[in-house]
């Protein structure tokens, strides 16, 4: 795969980029273990993976939000994703998102702002900004959830994009996805006390509140075994979609616990990433 | 590939020895042509029809599929109309039994016995999986053998006759009490004792609505039953083994890969 530039979600001047005194200081945080040691602040951006033989022109496209209870961005839900899509012909932008101590509404803006940046950018990038998609796993499939479901939940100001390119992704991707988020709202309201109630806030991040038929067709991927996130949100999720018409696909495997990623180390699920071959295959995907 | 084996279900004589389509409830047994000894797995496979008819495409290809793949299928020819339920289920739990029963003839593992069925045929195999007593008789010298199949496999099955889970067309018919909709809900009797459970169905089937498979996953997961289950975006009802689909084709090899130590 050919790695490109970095795409910065917000301008060089953004109170959401964070300052070199907040990094410096965040880093004392995680190394004394006030705050998870597995994440980084950093600045929100995509990080862009062209294919080497792309399976159409312009190339159909992913972003990939890696998982990690909105405390960190899991290594091995990033790159090694991105990997997966490249070699099928598709390009995947990876999205880092903001993190604890940052919370709601901040990734939910960022992942809006990623989908409308990848669109303005499509030209540029060689993409095709009407088959492009989002795969999130665990937390990062929670922000794909509300990004296709909730599209224009958070109006951020600094979203000069929001008028001409819709956030909407054109199909997503739920790997063992919670529909609601614990952790998110617990941040938030430690970060943004005041700004709503948390009552407000569990409601704004409740995922299935936000199916109705304009929902883009929906892959649902999860375990039984998983012991972080119970399969039952997978039925639910499932169930919404079936009740509004949302073409949807559902697959369901008795073995392994949380974190199987694509499946490239768990024979057990390992067809999970062969149905989506199949499930994308209408957008050219090639089959490994 | 030979001649299935035939064995009739019931003694020559008995009152549920009715003849349906034109045959006597009984099952057709293929058998692996392997190098491998045996005893193998089984699976009696319940063709669909809507309690009226058997599909042929859900019954005996399955079966010779399976027998391909080292396990015995055992298509089950179970009375249909104007026989009404429980007559099938009679039929299906007295398949199961038998087939425990004559195991070192048949050359099978009597605690490798699966069932697998297709639309009401899955409906058939559900109801043999949560209520396998359901159709116990005293004087049957069968009884003493479990009728609760090993693992079941449930292909765009009815698992609910509540409205909600019916086809519109079907919603209005009052042809049903509501204790025997109720009854005759597997998805009601879902619970620890239910056998792993394999699932296939197609989201935008017209005839059997999808949320049948979503809530039976639901409820073998709610009850710690080991559940996998496969639903697609797209397809109409009535598919059987989808060999001719690119993209369906693949829910058999999914179904092999889920019976990997039977085989």
């Amino acid at each position: 795969m050919i790695r490109k530039n970095d795409i910065n979600l917000w301008s060089d001047d953004s109170t959401k980029n964070p300052t070199a005194e907040e990094i410096a200081q965040d880093k004392i945080l995680r190394a004394s273990g006030e705050r998870d040691e597995r994440g980084v602040m950093e600045r929100p951006r995509l990080q862009v993976y062209m294919p080497e033989q792309p399976a159409a022109d312009p190339c159909p496209a992913f972003i990939v939000c890696p998982g990690g209870g909105y405390t960190f961005l899991a290594d091995h839900e990033s790159e090694p994703v991105a990997e997966w899509f490249t070699k099928r012909g598709f390009a995947a932008l990876v999205l880092r998102y903001h993190i604890a101590p940052v919370g709601y509404p901040a990734p939910f803006a960022d992942a809006a702002r990623a989908m409308r940046l990848a669109r303005a950018n499509a030209d540029a990038l060689g993409i095709d900004p009407e088959r492009l998609g989002m795969i999130g796993f665990s937390a990062g499939a929670h922000l794909t959830a509300m990004t296709g479901f909730k599209p224009d939940l958070i109006q951020d100001e600094e979203d000069d994009l929001a008028e001409d390119f819709s956030a909407r992704p054109d199909r997503i991707v739920l790997a063992y996805a919670p529909i609601k988020s614990v952790h998110g709202r617990e941040r938030s309201a430690h970060h943004f006390a005041g700004a709503s109630s948390p009552a407000e806030i569990e409601a704004a991040m409740d995922v299935i509140s936000g199916i109705d038929s304009s929902a883009p067709p929906t892959f649902i991927y999860h375990t039984q075994p998983d012991e972080k996130v119970p399969v039952a949100n997978a039925m639910e999720l499932a169930s919404a979609c079936a009740a509004n018409g949302v073409p949807f696909a559902l697959h369901v495997y008795p073995n392994c616990n949380h974190g199987t990623v694509m499946g490239q180390r768990f024979p057990e699920v390992a067809s999970w990433a062969g149905l989506l071959e199949d499930w994308l295959s209408d957008w050219g995907m090639v089959k490994a | 590939m030979s001649e299935p084996r035939i064995i009739n279900l019931w003694p020559e004589g008995h009152p549920f020895n009715q003849e349906t389509l034109g045959v006597l409830p009984r099952l057709e047994v293929y058998t692996p042509e392997t190098p491998a000894k045996g005893p193998f797995a089984v699976i009696i496979i319940c063709p669909g029809g809507a309690y009226r008819h058997r599909a042929y495409h859900e019954g005996e290809p399955v079966a010779q599929l399976l027998a391909d793949h080292g396990i015995v299928g055992a298509v089950l020819q179970y009375r249909v109309a104007p026989h009404d339920f429980p007559a099938p289920q009679i039929d299906a739990c007295r398949a199961v039994r038998l087939v425990r029963s004559m195991a070192s003839e048949l050359n099978i593992d009597p605690d490798r016995v699966g069932m697998m069925g297709f639309s009401a045929g899955g409906h058939l195999t559900a109801m043999t999986g949560v209520l396998p007593n359901f159709a116990k008789f005293d004087d049957d010298p069968l009884a003493t053998y479990d009728a609760r199949p090993n693992r079941i496999i449930l292909a765009y099955a009815v698992l609910s006759f509540e409205r909600a889970y019916l086809a519109k067309e079907d919603q209005n018919n009052n042809s049903m009490p509501d204790e025997a909709r109720t009854i005759f809900s597997p998805l009601k009797h879902v619970n620890a004792d239910t056998p792993p459970t394999f699932l296939f169905h197609t989201a935008d089937d017209e005839r059997v609505p999808v949320r049948n498979s979503i809530s039976f996953a639901a409820a073998c997961a709610a009850n710690g039953v080991p559940v996998e289950a496969h639903i697609y975006p797209h397809g109409l009802h009535g598919l059987g083994l989808a060999k001719d689909d690119p993209i369906l084709a693949s829910w058999p090899s999914l179904f092999w890969d889920w019976l990997s130590d039977w085989r």
